[in-house]
């Protein structure tokens, strides 16, 4: 626990370092995921007014990922744009290794200058593993569409962060099962003598 | 039984014995009638020529030795009597025959033979004739015919003397107390046409007789084991020379009865080596080593032999002299020493790949050095030269002899030996000097034969000194071939060392390959005769190649001597027609044009062919074209377009020169002959003729048919002077009309491909045909499926194609209708898109984007833009182009590509361009006169695009941004509508 803690406070640290502008990660920078498991990562940002402007009105961000060794299953939006249902207008979408998140706020700028903290979620991001091997989700950099609007539809000027390194391993192997099956089979044995004892 | 059934019963006797005769108890039953191929194929002609009496051969084999009955149906409404043999299993049997007609003129002989005299249920086997002109090259082949005949009924295997070590069958033909050399050259001279021991004997007797003479030189001896044709012999090095080059410590000998073991080595050599099958099984271990020896190993050890020997005795300043005479070691002669070359000269090249050691050549060739004589005859400059039997001379065989162990020595034919020796036989050849040709010399004619066709660097076939062509002559003084052919087509054989060896040297030296079997030059020329400095078209398609397997395909030099002056003027590397005009100064004229063709073997192996082309005043004979072979099928609606409109008249628009009321010449009838020989032309007539299936099968039977046109013009009335008649000219084709099955074929083309599918009859395979050219003519196969359709590419766009499936079962095989299939090149149109529909603003240029545009073939090239709606795609030129429109309204656009591969395609695509007044831009993208969730969804489905009317803040790019700066004016709250 004491080591997560450190670098959480290690992460935050790097955030702060940035300055005032606006930044674009995720939650993570790396996550070990076992084959067949699902797995998922948040698309953060922070530097905003907390409650005050500026706040996020709209983005268009690309997400890149393996699709060889990854399957996209889904997203969540976050609420701090707005409810879901009725006051944001989603246009993204998903496909082979490239994930597009469009998302326009139909909040007025009082809004969500109310509503958003500092450093909220934008997104969560659903994947599933599918093959083995180290591979990254990262925020598309060089995409010339990738912009984060402020709440009069002004650009924010942002940085983006490094992007999530997930190691996908094999199921654990039989051995280790086998191992929980004796142990399972010893304590059933013990019990049962146990419960001959007291007859 | 009452009356009534007695008649009954009486007339069904009759009728069955009318019927059904009944054969003898004593009769044989037919196994096989095997009618001789030419060239071991049995889709190839005989030739003969009109007037002249060939013979007729063929095999049969009976039950037991009991009678049987056969007859000869020569194709020509002619038959033999029935005749009848007994006495033996096995019958070759032939008959004379004269056929008559045109150039070209093809019959199906049929020998037929049954168990009765009725030839009920018989057995028949074709025989395929063509008429050729009769001149020297029907004369080579009528005579290599006449050869093989004669050998093939010399062979032997009755003699209680001849035995295999292992008791497998043989054929043995001898000379004296020589069994070995007299087999070897026989079946040397059957390989090298066409008659190998691979091909199949149940369609050519020849190739037991090949196979068995094999055996006989591999495995037979005579009398006794201490007699065998092959005899394993220990050898070591000498004087420093090791002959052993394969290091078995053997070299193989022809042992034989007689032992002449350097004579007869080298004719053995050139039998296995005619083979081509060095890999093969010789059935004996010479070596010792526990295997049986290949081919190729028992060639070796041959070569090894005579490296062993060599004579080895030095002389004055000449050295080692080699060379070889009748034992092994002994001092040499120059008809002896001719053995070891013709043996070792093939072996080298190959697929033999034989070692012969470079000393062997030295040593041999310091005897050519010291047997060499020359001599000035004139007293001018000119030199003859010669080699002698055991020193210096010359000799009608011996000088030959010397001439191919120059070029086994590695000498060219620019050597002084060999010149002044070539310049020898150009001054001495026929009726002048020596008059060697009519010395009647077979041994000195395959040995010169052998010489100039080995000669190196490339074979010798006009001397250097006259340009004499020895082998064909000049059509002045005879050649060697005419020499030889003449003997043969009147004899079949020719005795010299007996009839054998004499008859299978005088074959081999016909043939333009000693060791292999040749291609075949061939041509046609139309129209011949003709007009002085007209020209002549010269087809060589006629051409191909007496090797089982081999074809027209794999000839690739087709060259043309117009002037036979020995120099190929024109050359080219497929069978294309060439053009060529003779000029005459003083008509008539005739011009020997001689066509050379060359294989694609390694060494590469030539033919060549003469036909004179006449050049002469009109009236010319007409020049019937007709189009084939054909191919049809008994399918109900399947149909045969004869087509013999290429027939034409040389003298077309001409007549008689200062008779006004002569009409002009020109062809007047086309009469077709579906029936075949004989050929009366009879059938229906007209310049092209369509059957259906009900007219053409009136062939009576599936299977080949010969077919012919005769056109015939008007010279009686054109050229009344010529005092002729109409003039005719005949071609031939034949038609393959197949058994009719899955006759409904189904095509569906698309772009540059076409899908076939029809019934599955439950065949074992389906071949799919393809023609370009019509539904009968010129199918070739293009694929093969289990399936019961095929999709298939190299489908050209803008024609029609024709194809047929043929079903295969085993041997059985049938054939549907053609399916035509046009395939409209619009089917591979590009597609053009325009892009929008587009928003612009007055007077701001709006960028128009066709790059969604796409090509089925090739590439788009060209993107042209109608942006006036004239119709005219005049206004902009590119993929993206930039218009202004300086007025509100929307206006249509179209756009135009043009794609380009072998074909220039083109599509239009239409979409509208609105343009509004920017200077108010406003979030109500959708003028409902509101602005909320639509336009929010408007712009936001536009992100990322070039828009101008949704691009609210200008920056020149539709984003999100835009999207949320709109939200902030909407009319209600969350944009609601």
């Amino acid at each position: 626990m004491k080591r997560i803690l450190l670098l959480t406070v290690s992460f935050l640290s790097l955030v702060a370092s940035t300055g005032d502008a606006a930044m674009l990660y995720f939650n993570q920078t790396s996550m070990t995921v076992i084959e067949g498991n699902s797995f998922s990562v948040d698309l953060m940002v922070s530097g905003l007014g907390e409650g005050q402007t500026p706040s996020v009105g709209a983005f268009d961000v690309d997400i890149l990922y393996d699709a060889s060794q990854m399957m996209f299953t889904g997203y969540t939006l976050g609420s701090f744009l707005g409810d879901l249902s009725t006051e944001i207008l989603d246009d993204s979408s998903g496909g082979a290794g490239t994930i597009d998140l469009a998302v326009v706020s139909l909040l007025s700028s009082a809004e969500l200058d109310t509503l958003q903290p500092g450093t909220f979620g934008l997104a969560t991001l659903n994947f599933k593993c599918i093959d083995l091997g180290v591979s990254t989700i990262s925020i598309d950099k060089n995409d010339p569409s990738l912009v984060l609007g402020d709440a009069f539809g002004d650009p924010l000027s942002f940085q983006v962060g490094e992007g999530v390194e997930v190691t996908q391993t094999p199921v654990p192997e039989p051995a280790s099962m086998l191992l929980l099956a004796t142990g399972l089979v010893v304590l059933t044995g013990f019990g049962s003598r146990r419960r001959n004892n007291k007859a | 039984m009452n009356n009534k059934t007695n008649c009954f019963f009486l007339l069904f006797l009759f009728f069955t014995i009318l019927y059904f005769p009944v054969p003898s108890v004593y009769a044989a039953d037919i196994d096989k009638v095997i009618c001789v191929p030419w060239q071991g194929d049995t889709a190839k002609y005989h030739t003969t020529w009109s007037g002249h009496s060939i013979r007729l051969k063929a095999v049969v084999t009976t039950s037991n030795t009991t009678q049987f009955w056969y007859k000869w149906n020569f194709g020509d409404g002619s038959e033999s009597a029935v005749l009848s043999l007994s006495g033996a299993t096995k019958y070759n049997i032939e008959i004379a025959h004269i056929y008559n007609g045109t150039v070209g003129t093809p019959f199906t002989a049929r020998l037929i033979a049954a168990n009765n005299n009725a030839l009920a249920a018989s057995v028949s086997d074709p025989y395929l004739i063509k008429i050729e002109d009769g001149k020297l090259d029907s004369k080579i082949n009528v005579a290599i015919d006449n050869g093989l005949w004669y050998l093939y009924k010399s062979g032997s295997n009755a003699s209680s003397y001849y035995h295999t070590f292992d008791g497998s069958p043989f054929m043995v033909w001898s000379y004296d107390s020589y069994f070995a050399s007299s087999t070897a050259s026989a079946v040397q001279a059957f390989e090298i046409n066409g008659h190998k021991e691979t091909g199949n004997p149940n369609e050519d007797p020849y190739v037991t007789a090949v196979v068995q003479g094999l055996n006989w030189l591999f495995n037979g001896y005579y009398y006794s084991t201490s007699y065998p044709m092959l005899n394993p012999v220990n050898i070591a090095s000498q004087h420093g020379d090791n002959p052993d080059t394969d290091g078995n410590g053997i070299g193989i000998e022809v042992r034989d009865y007689g032992y002449r073991p350097v004579y007869e080595g080298g004719m053995v050599m050139d039998a296995i080596i005619a083979s081509n099958t060095p890999d093969a099984d010789s059935g004996r271990d010479f070596d010792g080593d526990g295997k049986n020896d290949t081919y190729r190993q028992v060639v070796q050890n041959m070569a090894d032999m005579y490296a062993w020997g060599q004579y080895d005795g030095a002389y004055s300043t000449y050295g080692i002299l080699g060379g070889w005479r009748y034992g092994w070691g002994d001092a040499p002669d120059n008809s002896a020493c001719q053995w070891g070359a013709i043996g070792m000269i093939p072996a080298q090249a190959p697929p033999w790949n034989i070692t012969v050691p470079a000393w062997v050549k030295t040593y041999n060739n310091n005897w050519l050095n010291y047997s060499h004589y020359q001599w000035n005859w004139d007293g001018t400059k000119n030199i003859w030269g010669g080699f002698g039997y055991t020193g210096p001379s010359w000799g009608d065989a011996l000088t030959p002899s010397g001439m191919v162990q120059l070029a086994f020595a590695g000498n060219n034919t620019d050597d002084p030996r060999w010149v002044r020796s070539e310049r020898w036989f150009a001054d001495n050849w026929k009726d002048v000097g020596r008059d060697w040709l009519d010395q009647n010399n077979v041994y000195a004619y395959y040995a010169f034969a052998k010489a100039m066709r080995l000669a190196l660097p490339t074979p010798v076939a006009t001397f250097s000194q006259n340009n004499f062509d020895w082998y064909r002559g000049d059509g002045i003084t005879m050649g060697l071939a005419e020499k030889i052919a003449n003997k043969l087509v009147a004899d079949s054989s020719w005795d010299y060392y007996g009839p054998n060896l004499g008859t299978a040297w005088s074959v081999i030296i016909l043939k333009p390959v000693l060791f292999a079997e040749a291609p075949v030059a061939c041509f046609d020329a139309d129209p011949n005769p003709s007009y002085p400095d007209q020209n002549i078209s010269f087809d060589p398609s006629c051409s191909g190649h007496s090797e089982a397997g081999k074809d027209i395909g794999n000839l690739n030099k087709f060259e043309w001597d117009w002037n036979n002056d020995g120099v190929y003027d024109q050359s080219t590397t497929s069978p294309a027609t060439s053009l060529h005009a003779f000029s005459c100064a003083s008509i008539p004229c005739t011009y020997p044009v001689q066509l050379r063709v060359t294989d694609d073997s390694v060494p590469a192996r030539t033919a060549t062919y003469v036909q004179n082309i006449l050049i002469s005043n009109p009236p010319h004979p007409p020049v019937a074209k007709v189009l084939g072979p054909s191919l049809v099928s008994t399918c109900g609606g399947d149909t045969l377009s004869l087509d013999g409109s290429r027939s034409y008249d040389p003298d077309e628009g001409t007549h008689e020169a200062g008779c006004s009321s002569c009409p002009d010449d020109t062809l007047t009838a086309w009469a077709w002959d579906l029936n075949g020989a004989p050929w009366n032309f009879d059938g229906p007539t007209g310049e092209t003729v369509d059957l259906s299936s009900a007219n053409y099968f009136g062939f009576g039977s599936t299977g080949s048919h010969n077919i012919g046109l005769r056109v015939s013009d008007n010279t009686k009335l054109a050229y009344p002077g010529s005092g002729q008649e109409n003039l005719t000219d005949e071609e031939y084709t034949s038609v393959e009309v197949s058994e009719g099955c899955i006759c409904e074929v189904t095509a569906t083309p698309g772009c540059n491909y076409v899908t076939l599918s029809w019934d599955n009859i439950g065949a074992e395979k389906y071949v799919v045909l393809k023609s370009t050219t019509s539904p009968n003519l010129g199918f070739e196969d293009i694929g093969v499926t289990t399936e019961n359709s095929k999709s298939l590419g190299s489908f050209v766009m803008g024609q029609t194609t024709y194809y047929r499936i043929m079903a295969i079962t085993g041997q059985k095989s049938c054939m549907s209708k053609a399916v035509a299939v046009y395939a409209d090149p619009q089917i591979c149109n590009p597609t053009a898109d325009p892009n929008g529909p587009y928003q612009g603003c007055i007077g701001k240029p709006v960028t128009l984007d066709g790059s969604g545009s796409t090509a089925q073939t090739g590439t788009v090239v060209t993107w042209e833009w109608d942006l006036d709606h004239d119709g005219q795609y005049d206004d902009a030129l590119g993929k993206t182009v930039q218009h202004t429109w300086n007025a509100l309204g929307i206006y249509p656009i179209g756009l135009k590509v043009v794609s380009s591969d072998n074909l220039i395609l083109n599509d239009e695509g239409a979409t509208t361009v609105e343009i509004k007044d920017c200077a108010s831009k406003t979030c109500d993208v959708n003028s409902d006169g509101k602005i909320n969730i639509n336009d929010i969804k408007i712009i936001t489905a536009a992100r990322n695009t070039v828009n101008p009317v949704l691009d609210i803040d200008g920056d020149g790019t539709v984003t999100v941004l835009d999207a949320r700066k709109c939200v902030l004016q909407c009319d209600n709250a969350q944009c609601k509508p």
